[in-house]
């Protein structure tokens, strides 16, 4: 702009001019000029200045240079990659695909579905197909694919600790085995844990007929050979017995766990919870008569605690009392009842250590009567031969057989060792060895070394043996003393195929391919025979084939893709009725072993988190803490209080309201067991409810492992066994160390303090009204007007405490499922596990020697009123409009307010950078559905939300609102055995979820906070016998709490 | 001991004794900022190595704590806060008494505050830089720390205003921000004096530019006195609101013996109560080691004792009236909440606090124990420790609410303790910093309560 003119600039405007700058005033010929320009100043027009387009190509080719010149910076792979053009058949990127597969453990087989994602299974659930299952499994079966991606499996074969190769192995083998054939196999044995699967019967047929000088040996710590044995005495068969409690009216249990530690505990799940619904016809009456304190035994209407030696003594009682009253009432005997029996029963009962009370014994028995052929008596499988064959004699006189007790016969035994037990086949094979018959010794995983029976020298046996292989998946005590140790297949990793505890047969699909140079136990054995190349999928393939005559391939595939073998005929009971002279003489022997013992008696029982010790480095179930003692990362001496003040290492624990405070103490009394010589140190860990004068051990633990997290964990207690008495024992002495050990305690407290907390009703009563706590939403005036949310689909979620037997499968499925990390013993033990789902466990009554004990799953209740998110500073936990209480990982800084502000208190903060250290396996087992979360940042249950959105997605796709009732299966509903949990919407009326919260049953956990949790509880029930009601104790628990000031 | 005697209601004893005149008083008081570097003594030179050490310490750990994750504190579940938060509410607390004694007292007219005050100030200043540091390392990712400030961004995120966290940082912010402004125009007028006193090039550039041009002109004056007004009036609220805020955090969730309406004037008189006792520890040791005992006088720390007695037995009946009301409420929670406090397994820190700040001040009922310094130390290092405890025990009854399921022991881990430390380190360092560099009482306001100060001084009584 031109200076302003001065002259011009002092004159008046003219009249009726308008002007709206100086520029105008003077109306130059630039001025207007620039007047006509619309954008006077736009950039296009300057002919020298750098427009968009100019500024691109200079940046683009000033780029283009400097990448010239930075050329090594670029990071190409040298390798020859290939675009993922063609892609698998299936696979569409982000969606997961599912297949059937399915797993041994023991004995035990279910049927699988395990989820892919792009390859790598990350999830496995239950086959509804199969009825073992019915699409639940247990916490071992959910944390089988974290073992799939252990960094420390066997990797690749080894010579004397060695790293060495297939080759250099197969190059010396090969001739052994040609050597072996000039001999018949002579000197050359199997020790293989228990074999399930059809197709290595036939491989083994065809090493027999190969080798026929050699032996297989078959060695499950854990076994059912005292019942199979008693059975096989009493009828003349081996059998499978099969409870059917759906139609058990009145159930007497003798320390047969038959909810958790028994065989087939998961369809005794659901059918037992079943017959326990209140709602739908009578429930059933459970009498427990049990050592130590077990899940069933915390279902039980009735318990009774006995010492082990005493168990037995009291099914003579019950046995004889059945018998007495029984023949009176039906005079006339049952076709093939054996003569004297009645005469056994007496003697029995005399000889018995009077044990149950005789009112108990009475009512019971009366009670079983009524119902006679409805009844059902369990007897645990650890108990002697001639019990099982008693109980055997008494369904056969109440007329159970075919109704409450079935029988299927087993086809798995003739795979393994045929009619020995599982300690005379590997007492043999130490005598041979020691005998000097044994050059060549294959173990087929397992780790005998450790289970094996204190005075079976096996391990010291197995240095004498020349040639020593062992094909495992993890290092141990056993693959420490063999020269060879050979890398094994996971079973998700090869084709194998099994014959179940139910007779039905099921095919294991793998997933993957073998992550490290691995062999199945097939692929190994077939080495050995005539066709020395094949694949495990050809071996069981080619088996099938051979038992099928037509249509072979529509079939297979059927199969396969089911994961059953359809129509097996293995699953048809089996008529039985009493050997007659085997059952007497066998009953006649148990008799006269009945005994009663004054001293400390010692229960060896298999571990819910690692079961033998197969899973000792399985990190999420060493995390998960033990059902009833809540000790993770170890096993301990697990007493009564009685028990521990004898050894005076009872603390200040006490039941009653107001003094249970019994926290912070992890440091647990070391008390040091005594046993033929042979001493353990190990914590002491007091229960309540366990019979007197006995300590209950968990095997599995202590073993030599070279995995970090197996490692140090537990104690061997294996070596306190004794193949006379393998189950149980008689301590030598038993006495306190004075020495503390630290313990992983997840919950130290056993009392509810009064609290109305886990609700539990007696049948017989009317149902409580709890006025404090109405479990209806609105129940309280608000201030304001507040959100409806009664707009489209509303979750919620209910548990009924009258299923869940508390055993932790629901952790486990949680954990497998939103990729939750483990944080070790000392994090645990410094409280700061991360499970999204806890079972807290309680025990009700007044009494420390037989409480009642209940369970009670606590995750995020997604409250509506969540207390959690007006304190968040940061809004990082905000609710959705479906109702969920959201969690956003990435706006969270970590105050950890809201965890102190959950009264539930399920929020887990991630104190340290839990999951930087993955290995790259480990990365693989994670769920790309799920952040894997950094440190700093609070977590919680979602109700699966990656679910939920994955089923709304799919139903949006096909132009559906709604996601129909039942399509969306949170994980810990999923895995349920007991189908505790019922998830839906809430806004439909009818969906199964409102349905459940219409039960009177249903009840909000401190509704009187009225934060409206969307997860509600139903109240457990009892059934007790009206003459045997201790339900004073419960009507404590219905009181509505006192205070303690 | 006879000026005190002689006192009366009608007469009372003079603020400075020892017929101290306006130039004696300068001299005491800028006699220890004017040391020669040379000479500095060698009670300051350890005391400030250890210091350093402290807050050495103290860096070391918080950078651990940032490297490695909340984890390496005692946290867990259910006491997701720790000493973190005692310490946090500890220091702030004691940040009180300079609040209060700067403005409120000085609203109220209390002369004798002029003795204290800047110490109390320095105090309050230095606490609430070693609080407010504690909300900031607790939090699990450090690095994200500024979301909880409103700021734009692309996400279009608020903070949550319904946090009592929010509220905290707001708080804490205005006190601090208040409390240092008022702390350092104080000081101006004395930063002025001793830049014209300076006998050095360097101390002088130094004082010139902290003294911000103040030449004592009546104008500066005007404007000084009546700024110094408005920031009095401004503060005093901040005395209440901002331990009632910080408490907030407690009563505005729903825990048993959290949720209480008691805790806002409980948390504020606990304040002022601890805020005291530290002044009163720092102050004893001051007067004895730079001579301060004719301006800082027996009365002055007597009438310390009195406001310690006083909020310490509102603090006691604050105690009781949360069991009374824990009882009187019926609700089961709330009772168990209280109970355990005493007799569950933090009943030690319950009764030592117990003892530290309702039994023990009690002794200040006696004159004697009001006006003997080594009792009055004593009785304040008491009521340091007690009131630490009671933020132990509030926070602390995390540990058992509503599930007993989740029922943990807490324990502090040795970064916990070392961290608690070192915290005195850093405050310390500021606090000899201040001591060494800068006139430690207020002088100006002093010579304002010397009887020069009055225009009839000199006259005869009735005269002019």
């Amino acid at each position: 702009m031109p200076p302003l003119d001065k002259n011009n600039g002092h004159q008046k405007p003219q009249k009726g001019r308008i002007w709206k700058s100086l520029s105008e005033y003077q109306n130059s010929d630039q001025f207007k000029k620039q007047h006509e320009n619309e954008f006077p100043f736009s950039p296009y027009d300057e002919p020298n200045a750098v427009n968009r387009r100019t500024f691109l190509s200079l940046m683009g080719s000033s780029m283009a240079l400097a990448g010239l010149q930075g050329c090594k910076s670029i990071r190409r792979p040298e390798e020859k990659v290939l675009p993922y053009t063609n892609t698998p058949e299936h696979v569409v990127p982000g969606n997961p695909l599912h297949f059937a597969s399915s797993m041994a453990i023991g004995e035990e087989v279910m049927g699988l579905v395990v989820e892919s994602h792009e390859g790598r299974p990350t999830k496995i659930e239950g086959n509804p197909l199969h009825q073992a299952s019915n699409g639940a499994t247990n916490s071992q079966h959910q944390a089988a694919v974290l073992s799939l991606y252990d960094p420390y499996r066997i990797q690749q074969p080894s010579l004397n600790g060695k790293s060495s190769t297939w080759e250099a192995f197969w190059a010396e083998y090969y001739v052994k085995i040609a050597g072996l054939m000039g001999t018949k196999g002579k000197g050359l044995r199997f020790l293989s844990e228990y074999v399930t699967s059809p197709s290595i019967g036939e491989l083994q047929q065809h090493l027999k007929v190969r080798f026929p000088k050699a032996k297989w040996h078959s060695w499950e710590s854990v076994n059912r050979d005292n019942a199979l044995q008693g059975l096989h005495t009493a009828t003349g068969q081996w059998l499978n017995p099969h409870y059917n409690l759906s139609s058990s009216k009145r159930i007497l249990s003798f320390d047969c766990d038959f909810l958790n530690q028994e065989t087939n505990a998961i369809q005794n799940t659901h059918q037992f919870t079943q017959r326990r619904n209140p709602e739908h016809g009578e429930m059933c009456r459970l009498y427990m008569v049990e050592s130590g304190y077990s899940l069933t035994g915390a279902r039980a209407d009735h318990r009774i605690a006995l010492k082990p030696s005493q168990i037995e003594s009291a099914l003579w009682q019950v046995a004889n009392r059945l018998t007495e009253i029984h023949s009176k009432k039906h005079p006339r005997k049952p076709n093939g009842w054996p003569e004297g029996m009645e005469e056994l029963m007496a003697e029995g009962a005399k000889k018995a250590h009077h044990s149950l009370p005789q009112k108990w014994l009475d009512t019971v028995c009366d009670d079983i009567l009524h119902y006679p052929k409805q009844s059902l008596i369990c007897v645990g499988s650890h108990l002697s031969e001639s019990a099982h064959a008693l109980a055997h004699a008494i369904h056969f006189m109440l007329g159970c057989i075919g109704r409450t007790i079935s029988y299927r016969k087993n086809h798995t035994l003739q795979f393994n060792n045929s009619k020995n037990t599982n300690l005379q086949s590997l007492t043999q094979l130490t005598k041979d060895i020691q005998s000097g018959e044994v050059s060549t010794l294959i173990i087929l995983s397992g780790n005998p070394v450790y289970s094996a029976p204190a005075d079976v020298p096996f391990g010291e046996a197995l240095k004498k043996v020349a040639g020593t292989v062992y094909l495992g998946v993890d290092e141990n005590d056993t693959s420490e003393v063999c020269q060879w140790v050979l890398p094994k297949s996971h079973f998700l990793e090869a084709w194998e195929d099994h014959h179940a505890y139910d007779g039905a047969i099921t095919i294991g699909q793998p997933l993957i391919a073998p992550l490290y140079a691995s062999l199945s136990t097939s692929e190994f054995l077939a080495k050995f025979s005539h066709y020395p190349n094949q694949k495990s999928y050809d071996i069981v393939r080619a088996y099938w084939q051979s038992k099928i005559k037509r249509n072979f391939e529509n079939k297979w595939n059927r199969w396969v893709h089911d994961g059953i073998i359809s129509g097996a005929k293995s699953k048809s009971n089996v008529a039985t009725s009493i050997h007659a002279k085997n059952c007497v003489a066998l009953l006649k022997k148990g008799v006269s072993n009945l005994h009663s013992s004054d001293k400390t008696e010692i229960i060896f029982q298999k571990s819910n988190a690692v079961y033998d010790g197969r899973f000792i480095n399985n990190a999420w179930l060493q995390e998960l803490p033990d059902s009833i003692t809540r000790l993770s990362w170890d096993n301990a001496a697990v007493m009564s209080v009685q028990m521990a003040e004898k050894l005076g290492v009872k603390k200040d624990i006490l039941l009653k309201d107001g003094h249970g405070m019994s926290i912070g103490d992890i440091n647990r009394p070391l008390i040091q067991i005594t046993i033929g010589g042979k001493s353990v140190s190990l914590p002491a860990c007091i229960i309540p409810g366990i019979s007197h004068d006995t300590i209950l051990l968990t095997i599995g633990y202590g073993q030599q492992v070279k995995s970090p997290i197996g490692q140090n964990t537990g104690f061997n207690v294996s070596q306190l066994r004794v193949s006379q008495n393998f189950n149980t024992a008689e301590a030598s002495s038993v006495k306190d160390t004075g020495e503390n050990y630290k313990v992983a305690n997840v919950q130290e407290h056993w009392s509810m303090e009064g609290r109305d907390l886990a609700r539990m009703e007696n049948v017989n009563e009317p149902h409580h009204d709890h006025h404090d706590a109405t479990g209806t939403h609105g129940a309280y005036p608000s201030l304001w007007d507040e959100h409806k949310y009664d707009e489209g689909q509303q979750w919620g979620m209910s548990i009924d405490l009258n299923k869940c037997t508390g055993c932790g499968a629901c952790v486990i499925a949680c954990q497998a499922e939103n990729n939750i990390p483990i944080v070790g013993k000392d994090q645990v033990s410094r409280n700061r596990e991360m499970h999204w789902i806890r079972t807290d466990r309680y025990f009700v009554g007044e009494s420390l020697d037989n409480p009642k004990m209940i369970h009670q799953p606590v995750a995020c209740g997604q409250c509506e009123m969540a207390p959690c998110e007006a304190v968040c500073p940061v809004a990082a936990t905000a609710h959705s409009k479906d109702g969920l209480n959201d969690m956003a990982y990435n706006r969270c800084v970590g105050t950890r307010y809201c965890a102190n502000n959950c009264p539930y208190k399920v929020r887990r903060f991630n104190y340290y950078n839990l999951t930087n250290e993955y290995t790259e396996t480990q990365k693989m087992a994670q769920n790309p559905d799920v952040t894997v979360r950094f440190r700093g940042v609070m977590e919680k249950c979602t109700y699966c939300v990656q679910r939920i959105n994955e089923k709304r997605i799919a139903f949006k796709n096909k132009g559906q609102e709604h996601v129909p009732d039942g399509q969306i299966l949170p994980a810990c509903m999923q895995v349920c055995p007991a189908s505790a949990v019922t998830f839906g919407d809430i806004n439909d009326p009818k969906s199964q979820v409102v349905k459940e919260k219409k039960n009177k049953r249903n009840y909000d956990l401190l509704a009187q906070l009225n934060i409206r949790p969307r997860t509600s509880f139903l109240s457990r029930v009892y059934n007790p016998h009206p003459a045997l009601d201790d339900s004073k104790q419960k009507h404590e628990t219905h009181k509505k709490p006192e205070g303690h000031a | 001991m006879s000026t005190l005697a002689a006192e009366t209601p009608a007469v009372r004893a003079p603020l400075v004794e020892g017929g101290k005149k306006f130039s004696d008083v300068t001299n005491i008081v800028c006699a220890p900022a004017e040391l020669p570097v040379v000479k500095t003594p060698s009670w300051w030179l350890i005391a400030f190595c250890i210091s350093v050490a402290g807050l050495g310490m103290y860096v070391s750990l918080v950078g651990y704590l940032v490297w490695e994750g909340t984890g390496v504190w005692g946290l867990n579940s259910p006491n997701a806060w720790g000493w973190a938060i005692v310490n946090f509410v500890w220091w702030i607390g004691i940040g009180h008494a300079g609040t209060l004694i700067s403005a409120i007292l000085f609203l109220f007219r209390q002369k004798w505050r002029t003795g204290i005050n800047r110490f109390a100030e320095s105090m309050t200043v230095f606490a609430v830089c070693c609080a407010g540091l504690y909300p900031i390392i607790h939090i699990g990712r450090i690095w994200m720390g500024y979301y909880m400030m409103p700021f734009p961004n692309q996400m279009g995120m608020w903070p949550n205003f319904r946090s009592p966290l929010l509220w905290d940082v707001a708080a804490i912010g205005t006190y601090a921000t208040v409390s240092t402004l008022f702390w350092y125009m104080g000081l101006i007028p004395d930063l002025a004096t001793l830049r014209d006193r300076a006998a050095n090039k360097v101390r002088k550039v130094i004082y010139g530019v902290l003294s911000m041009g103040w030449r004592g002109a009546n104008r500066h004056w005007q404007n000084y006195e009546r700024a110094y007004l408005i920031l009095a009036a401004v503060a005093t609220p901040l005395v209440l609101s901002v331990h009632s805020v910080v408490s907030f955090d407690f009563a505005a969730s729903n825990l048993p013996g959290w949720h209480t309406t008691i805790l806002p004037p409980y948390f504020v008189t606990g304040a002022v109560f601890s805020g005291f006792g530290l002044v009163g520890t720092l102050m004893i040791i001051a007067r004895e080691v730079y001579g301060y005992k004719h301006i800082v006088t027996r009365r002055h720390m007597e009438n310390m004792a009195k406001i310690m007695l006083t909020t310490g037995s509102i603090v006691g009946y604050a105690y009781m009236m949360e069991l009374f009301i824990a009882w009187y409420s019926a609700v089961p929670f709330e009772r168990f909440a209280f109970w355990n406090r005493a007799l569950g397994p933090y009943w030690w820190a319950y009764w030592c606090m117990i003892t530290c700040n309702v039994i023990i001040p009690q002794l200040f009922w006696f004159k004697k124990c009001r006006t003997h310094m080594g009792i009055i130390f004593v009785v304040t290092i008491f009521i340091n420790i007690g009131m630490w405890f009671e933020r132990f025990v509030i926070v602390i009854t995390l540990h058992a609410d509503f599930l007993p399921s989740s029922w943990e022991y807490y324990r502090a881990t040795w970064v916990d303790i070392c961290t608690y430390i070192g915290s005195f380190g850093l405050f310390f360092t500021l606090f000899l910093l201040f001591l060494r560099f800068a006139p430690a009482i207020a002088l100006s306001e002093v010579k304002g309560v010397m009887p020069e100060a009055n225009p009839h001084h000199g006259h005869k009584e009735g005269g002019h």
